[in-house]
């Protein structure tokens, strides 16, 4: 589906570069906060499971689950993005991405629904756009009742952010 | 082509090699641009070009050599800080990177490789004396390019004019002289051959011959006497198990090389190298030896002579004779019998001959490595099932709410699948399993070229090399291989008048000992050199901060020769062409250590030092001690796990704050595995179990909540993320599904060996 909206309303241009592109995203909740990310990246959706804890990881860092034989690390979005953990509820889920043939896992509050967006809705972040900070942020999806904060997932996983987040959280805690 | 002696498997593997080192190495230069000051990037970068360098040294590219040993030079300068990686410099270095890559690719396309521009060569090594005036090296152009001028003979022979590097024209007189003598031999055992009482003790005869006369062209760089004399070789071996067929076709053969090899020898005394189209002939041997039916042979057919065989292989042309079907003068090209030979009627000898009578060929077939490793893989998740079958079967026999036949009938099934299972995974390693001596294999001729570089006289002895190891432990055992040597070449051996006047043998030994040790290949490397100097190591690992002088003096000896492990040491005084520079111990030990194995140095000043390594079979499954700390379940590798003991507190003391255990005779610095993995830091939960643990001739003990038991895991590898020099090293999972996680052995001892020095 092609919608004729003109590319003037995406003028700083973005990572959703084509204006009338149709996103599939799955959007999930954290800390009341609505993050969405491309479907084709998402493996799997699995309820909570044992984590087995690593010794000396990032604190952003779970630990690590078994996929069917493969070991795979599972990051608490929560920490990732700096906020308070919450005691585990019923809702938590496990979401399964593959990122440059890495396979992660991420922990989210609740995953909402499969949506399809026209990327001509996407906008950049602004600088400061929540309370996270917004290098891992694709872009913001502007939704009639609601605003979509769209995750870059190679910068959400890469490692030296991930062990920046933890630096950071060190920083907050001290 | 020189490389022509070389098996195209090792040119093929040197290749690939160089060529991803040199691509990651291009990418840490120009990151080094922008940060000249990290260290570690430098020695990265430093190590990947002593590789090439190593490799390329032992394969005879002499051009590639000098250019990367300038290089080298250079960067080891910026590593110890006395030249600054500037623009200038960068620019040499990149030019250097691509005189390399140019080689690699010369190599494949059989070309000459380009004399390294002496500009850079030179600049490079100034940069490394730290000297910026022109300080001009001659010798490193001086490389030896096959000779382009050769005249190409009327029956595709070629005659090309011998040249040889400097240092072996005085040895070519031996070599001629030995010739004669050794091609009289060889005519001998082959008329001998034709006796059939005689055959057999010819045969092994002329498999030493072979043999011999093999490494010497091989020395000289004669690639295609060198196969002749294989060829030789090949016969020796094989045809006493040959057929009548065979042996007949096999004979003029055998012949022809033969006097091919006289006339090789007669053009040598004249200074010229001759080379003729024996691709032909040599695929006929060959095909002959690995028992193909030879019944369409014209030479058979004929009854041909040597002279006969010459003309229908196409070594020499058929203008010499005039009764023979046409045959393509082109060398190389296939000539007729597989055409004409269908109309002949071939002899009654070659029909009566059933082809029963070839001898047993081994039937083999050429799988993808890819497709193993698929294998391996299954067979590891099958492992982790039949343990967790196995596991739930246990169960079951403690429930009351099964009928015991049915339960009995379990138990036996999921015995059976562990019996199966196992014998399955052996099969499917055994299939990844060589032998030793594919890699043993490059090291007599390694040697031969490390004995004439350093004016040596080495023998090198090699035992168990049969013993087999997976393919992958094969590779990765190449490189920490030749660097030992090396070293035990280079320094551990004197020279001939230094051995006399210490009271030994001229010529020094150097062993290499390969053997099973449960499921363990031990390696050893023996020399009966020098010994290294314990005091010379002690002040240098002082020099370097490694250790201070009160430290030194209570450590062991063994203890002090592992410092030559350590990253950046070496004490050999002057650089040379083949090692010193310390890079190649440290090499060694991280390869070694990336295969879960272990290395360990022994000295004696005056006989000898005698380095050992340890490596396990296989790389994907090991045997593992299950203990619990607090609440979470972690794997020891059974391999180091020397014992388990209980520390009776009155046992356990301190020194300067770090907890010891008297144990026998010894002192065992105590880790806390709830401290190192950082469990729940609130419970006060017990920890009794001292799990006594040996890396490197170093023990610990780690404190453990309790001992689950043995378990075969399979090793998965953990994301990037975690590759943070932590305690852990990997993961495998439980019969229970859960995730464990493996214990790094090696930081573990690094971290007991931090404790005790604090």
């Amino acid at each position: 589906m092609q919608h004729p909206e003109t590319p003037s309303q995406n003028p700083n241009g973005s990572s959703a570069e084509h204006a009338t592109e149709q996103l599939q995203l799955v959007t999930f909740e954290v800390a009341s906060e609505e993050y969405a990310v491309d479907i084709l990246a998402v493996q799997e959706i699995n309820r909570m499971m044992e984590v087995t804890r690593v010794p000396s990881s990032p604190p952003a860092v779970v630990g690590v689950i078994n996929l069917r034989g493969k070991i795979i690390p599972v990051l608490d979005l929560r920490e990732r993005f700096g906020m308070e953990a919450t005691p585990k509820t019923d809702q938590m889920r496990i979401v399964v991405v593959e990122v440059h043939s890495r396979v992660i896992g991420f922990i989210v509050d609740r995953v909402h629904e499969v949506l399809r967006i026209s990327s001509s809705i996407v906008e950049p972040a602004p600088a400061m756009v929540c309370s996270i900070d917004s290098d891992f942020i694709a872009g913001v999806g502007k939704l009639e009742d609601r605003l979509l904060i769209l995750l870059d997932l190679e910068k959400l996983f890469d490692r030296e952010l991930v062990d920046n987040a933890a630096s950071n959280a060190h920083a907050a805690a001290a | 082509m020189p490389l022509d002696a070389f098996d195209p498997d090792i040119l093929q593997d040197f290749l690939t090699e160089s060529g991803e080192l040199l691509e990651e190495l291009e990418g840490d230069l120009v990151t080094l641009e922008s940060t000249p000051d990290d260290l570690e990037l430098l020695n990265q970068i430093f190590r990947a070009l002593h590789t090439i360098k190593g490799s390329a040294s032992f394969l005879g590219l002499t051009n590639l050599v000098d250019v990367a040993h300038a290089a080298e030079t250079a960067l080891n300068a910026a590593r110890s800080g006395e030249v600054v990686v500037d623009r200038n410099a960068m620019d040499l270095l990149l030019e250097a990177v691509d005189t390399v890559r140019l080689h690699l690719q010369q190599i494949p396309a059989g070309e000459p490789l380009a004399t390294p521009n002496p500009a850079v060569v030179e600049g490079l090594t100034r940069l490394g004396s730290g000297e910026p005036i022109d300080a001009s090296q001659p010798e490193t152009q001086t490389a030896t390019i096959e000779s382009a001028q050769s005249a190409s003979g009327a029956d595709g022979r070629v005659i090309s004019r011998l040249e040889l590097p400097a240092n072996k024209t005085d040895l070519i007189e031996f070599l001629l002289a030995d010739l004669d003598e050794t091609l009289a031999q060889i005519d001998a055992q082959v008329t001998a051959l034709r006796e059939e009482a005689e055959r057999a003790e010819a045969a092994d005869a002329l498999v030493e011959l072979g043999e011999t006369l093999a490494r010497s062209a091989e020395f000289f760089e004669f690639s295609q006497m060198a196969e002749l004399a294989q060829l030789l070789n090949a016969t020796g071996q094989t045809l006493p198990s040959l057929g009548e067929t065979h042996t007949a076709s096999l004979l003029p053969r055998i012949e022809a090389v033969a006097s091919i090899l006289r006339e090789q020898a007669e053009g040598l005394a004249a200074n010229n190298v001759i080379t003729c189209p024996v691709e032909t002939l040599g695929a006929r041997i060959r095909d002959l030896l690995e028992g193909l039916d030879p019944e369409d042979d014209l030479v058979l057919a004929e009854d041909a002579t040597a002279q006969d065989v010459l003309r229908l292989d196409g070594v020499i042309s058929s203008g010499d004779t005039n009764d023979t079907p046409p045959n393509p003068d082109a060398p190389g090209a296939e000539p007729e019998p597989a055409d004409a030979a269908p109309q002949q009627a071939s002899t009654p000898e070659a029909r009566a001959e059933p082809p029963a009578s070839t001898p047993a060929v081994e039937q083999t077939i050429r799988v993808e490595v890819g497709r193993l490793e698929t294998l391996m893989n299954l067979v590891g998740e099958l492992v982790l099932q039949k343990n967790r079958v196995a596991a739930l079967a246990r169960q079951l026999e403690s429930t009351e709410q099964l009928e015991g036949e049915f339960r009995e009938d379990i138990t036996v099934a999921a015995g059976n699948l562990d019996r199966v299972t196992g014998d399955i995974q052996v099969a499917v390693m055994r299939t990844r399993m060589q032998p030793l001596d594919k890699l043993f294999g490059k090291y007599p001729r390694l040697i031969r070229d490390l004995a004439k570089k350093t004016d040596k006289q080495i023998s090198l002895v090699i035992e168990g090399g049969e013993t087999e190891v997976d393919k992958s432990v094969l590779e990765e055992l190449g490189d920490p291989m030749v660097h030992l040597l090396r070293n035990a070449a280079d320094h551990g051996l004197e020279l001939p008048a230094d051995r006399v006047a210490a009271g030994k043998d001229e010529g020094g030994t150097i062993r290499i000992v390969a053997a099973h040790e449960g499921s363990h290949v031990s390696v050893r490397i023996i020399d009966d050199g020098r010994g290294m100097p314990r005091d010379r190591i002690a002040a240098k690992a002082v020099e370097k901060g490694l250790a201070t002088e009160q430290e030194v003096a209570q450590l062991s000896d063994r203890e002090v020769y592992r410092f030559i492990l350590a990253a950046g040491f070496s004490t050999a005084a002057e650089v040379t062409d083949l090692s010193g520079r310390g890079v190649g111990m440290d090499v060694v030990r991280t390869n070694i250590e990336a295969l879960k194995g272990t290395i360990d140095v022994d000295s004696t000043p005056g006989s000898g030092t005698e380095i050992t390594i340890k490596i396990p079979l296989t790389v994907a499954i090991m045997p593992a001690m299950l203990v619990r700390v607090d609440e979470e379940i972690y794997a020891i590798p059974l391999a180091n796990l020397l014992e388990i003991v209980r520390p009776e507190s009155g046992r356990v003391s301190t020194i300067s704050g770090q907890p010891v255990l008297r144990l026998r005779d010894s002192i065992l610095p105590l880790l806390s595995a709830q401290k190192l993995f950082g469990t729940d830091p609130h419970s006060r939960g017990e920890a009794p179990f001292a799990v006594v643990i040996q890396h490197n001739d170093r023990a610990f003990g780690l404190l453990v909540s309790e001992l689950i038991g043995q378990q075969e895991i399979v090793i998965k590898p953990l994301d990037e993320m975690f590759d943070h020099k932590g305690p852990v090293s990997g993961a495998t999972v439980r019969d229970d599904g859960g995730v464990s996680l493996i214990v790094d052995v090696a930081q573990m001892a690094r971290i007991a060996e931090h404790q005790t020095d604090e």
